[in-house]
């Protein structure tokens, strides 16, 4: 799934680790959403989009094509 | 469930389990004379290549390596389990869940094999189980190794 993750960590200037720490997962998980290779549970893009001061779908772009 | 994968101590205490209980069976008939008597293969007049040699290697106890060995890759996995300092978050947990289908499919793969091998010729039923159970038990531990390596937490 598309998103804005990588947009959004680097204009607060944090690394995969910083994010992943703030938001309790690992850098792989982080590195794994940026890429578009693992969809997050509904929590864990609440948790994001609230870290981010941002709604969910600002945050992850919901294509009709992308749903499973 | 997910709440139980994510804790590496529950991988750790299954997969030893598992391994355990193999291994227990394995080094107890490796070289028993009971166990020999039940193989079949290895005393019948007929040659089948693979069967026959699977046999011998049964009926000489070489087995014990197999689970040796696979012991061995039991106790790496559950020490880098051990090792970790934080539980599995949703993404590890996630690959683990992935790990365990392809051994599950694997194993019903290697089922419905087994019964095609036994359907056809019932002889030699203990040698086509334990080769099935070494299949089974390799998947196993092999796609835990795969998880432990891929999932390292840095």
């Amino acid at each position: 799934m598309q998103n804005n993750v990588r947009r959004f960590r680097e204009k607060l200037g944090l690394t995969q680790k910083e994010l992943g720490e703030r938001v309790g997962v690992s850098r792989q998980a982080i590195n794994a959403i940026e890429t578009g290779k693992y969809d997050p549970s509904i929590w864990l893009a609440y948790d994001l989009s609230q870290f981010f001061g941002v709604s969910i779908e600002e945050l992850f772009l919901f294509k009709e094509e992308d749903r499973k | 469930m997910k709440g139980l994968l994510k804790n590496p101590a529950v991988n750790a205490v299954c997969l030893s389990l598992f391994s355990a209980f193999y291994g227990l069976i394995f080094i107890i008939t490796s070289g028993h004379i009971e166990f020999k008597s039940l193989l079949y293969y290895s005393r019948t007049a007929r040659i089948y290549p693979f069967w026959t040699a699977w046999s011998s290697f049964l009926a000489s106890g070489h087995h014990v390596y197999i689970a040796f060995t696979l012991i061995a890759i039991t106790m790496l996995v559950v020490f880098m389990l051990l090792m970790r300092r934080r539980p599995y978050d949703e993404y590890h947990t996630a690959n683990l869940i992935q790990c365990l289908v392809v051994a599950a499919i694997l194993t019903l793969i290697a089922i419905a094999v087994f019964y095609l091998m036994i359907l056809s010729d019932p002889n030699g039923i203990v040698e086509k189980f334990t080769l099935f159970i070494v299949i089974n038990w390799t998947t196993v531990v092999l796609s835990d190794l795969v998880f432990v390596f891929v999932c390292r937490w840095r």
